[in-house]
This record gives structure tokens, C-alpha cells and sequence, in this order.
């Protein structure tokens, strides 16, 4: 059974992996592309996951997932946007369009991010810490108790491993 | 060589393009079937002539009989709708 169906017969554990698997695409697009403060993206975070478990029933499978949730995002960020507007007396007219290019980038990201989520623990980490976090070899040789001189092999080998699992992915899309 | 570095910075790129929130905002967000599944079950309690009797009697035996949490938040939810 895939997460979607098992979401719907009430399977929380599912559940929990598709906000972990999804939260990186709904953060990057209302904090990176529609640049909301923070606590407007966390509640802004929250509605959206709201609605796709509202919403469920509408989903067939897995794979419209990212979709589905990246419009939702879009949409209740753009709601939220308009409203604090409003607030300011701002009635001129939301230049959507103006999000469009960020919008577009993040969802292209997420083919990486789902891919990373399938990376075995260690290699995800030290990805995260390197590219996301910014942490030094050094840093991440004591954080994680690996020796010093094998970090840079390490991060090329996690990003042979990625690469991998992106052209996995792929070709697993690409079947009918 | 400058096309794999072009390229790993790429996936770098995208991966801090869709870095995770705080672990709360997921945690938080995990949880909303219970929240929603409790929701539910308060508005068919207050729906119901049987619960809001024994509300009156006894609100906390009556909101831990029906299997929620008796949180001051909920009891005085439930007084306020009663009231």
C-alpha cells in the first residue's frame, strides 16, 4: 500500500514520513521563495499540512504528492501575503508573478531533497551539515566522531550516492 | 573536473534551498490527525444532550470518560460552550 492510501486508513506513522519527507519543500517556498516571517511561515506550515490531511481522499497516489502540496503552499502563502497586506493598508494589486522563478526553483530542489531522504542516515548528515548547515570539516569530524581527513571523501562519496539515487528516481518516473 | 564541482554545488544549492524548519513545526505537524481526530470527537460531545448533562455533574469525570485529555484548556472550552 503506498503512504497516501495508508495516511487515509489512519496509519500516523505514515503520516509523520510524509510531513518529514515534504517539510523541506513547504519551508523552502514560504520562507525562500515567498519570504514570510517566521511565525506567519509556521502557521502558514501547519495549514498547509491541515489541508492535505483534509484533503486526502483527493490523492491517488504518492507520486502527485509534491505537486499537490507545492500549489497548497503556494496558494496559502500567497493568502497570507495578501492578509498582512491588507493589515497595512496596502490595497495595490500582489504582483504574484514576482515569486514565480523562486517558486519554480524550490520545487525543482525538492527531486533533490526526496533523494537525499533516501540516503542512508550518516551520508544524509554529513550532506546537511556540509551544504546546509555550513559546518566545517572539523566540526563535523567531532560531531560525529568520524576522523578529520575522511570528510571531504566523504561528502564526494555522499554526493556520488545522491546523484545515484537521483537517476533512480528518474528512471523509476519514467516507467509507466 | 568544473562540471562535477558545478554540479555539486547545484545539488548543494538545492538542498539549502529546501532546508528542513525547526523540528517542532514538523512535530507539531505530525500530530495534526489526533488534533483533528479530538476536534471531532469535542464536537460530537457537545452535540450530545447525554454528555452535556454529565458535564454538568461532573466535568472532568465527564470529559476523561469520553477519553480526553481534562487540560484546563479543554474544561474551560467545553464551560464557555455550555455556558
Amino acid at each position: 500500500m503506498d503512504r497516501v492510501s495508508c495516511c487515509r486508513s489512519g496509519d500516523r506513522e505514515a503520516w509523520a514520513a510524509v510531513v518529514r519527507d515534504h517539510a523541506g519543500l513547504v519551508n523552502g517556498i514560504l520562507r525562500g521563495a515567498y519570504r514570510l516571517a517566521a511565525h506567519d511561515a509556521e502557521d502558514a506550515f501547519q495549514e498547509v499540512f491541515t489541508r492535505l490531511y483534509v484533503n486526502l481522499g483527493q490523492l491517488r497516489e504518492d507520486r502527485a504528492l509534491p505537486g499537490w502540496i507545492a500549489q497548497v503552499t503556494r496558494n496559502v502563502a500567497v493568502d497570507l501575503i495578501r492578509l498582512r497586506r491588507h493589515e497595512l493598508a496596502d490595497d495595490g494589486l500582489l504582483d504574484e508573478g514576482s515569486y514565480d522563478e523562486a517558486y519554480e526553483q524550490v520545487v525543482e530542489a525538492m527531486s533533490v531533497r526526496l533523494a537525499l531522504g533516501k540516503l542512508p542516515k550518516l551520508q544524509r548528515e554529513i550532506l546537511e551539515r556540509f551544504f546546509v548547515e555550513d559546518q566545517s570539516y572539523r566540526t563535523i569530524a567531532e560531531e560525529l566522531s568520524i576522523p578529520a581527513g575522511t570528510i571531504a571523501s566523504r561528502v564526494s562519496r555522499a554526493l556520488a550516492m545522491l546523484r545515484d539515487q537521483m537517476m533512480e528516481e528518474n528512471t523509476a518516473a519514467a516507467r509507466p | 573536473m568544473s562540471d562535477r564541482i558545478d554540479d555539486d554545488e547545484r545539488l548543494g544549492q538545492a538542498l539549502r534551498m529546501t532546508a528542513e524548519p525547526p523540528q517542532a513545526w514538523i512535530d507539531a505537524a505530525a500530530l495534526i490527525p489526533a488534533t483533528l481526530g479530538a476536534l471531532e470527537s469535542i464536537e460530537q460531545l457537545i452535540a450530545s444532550p447525554v454528555f452535556r448533562s454529565r458535564f454538568a455533574e461532573s466535568p472532568e469525570s465527564a470529559v476523561a470518560e469520553a477519553g480526553l485529555s481534562t487540560s484546563p484548556a479543554l474544561l474551560g472550552a467545553l464551560r464557555a460552550e455550555f455556558a
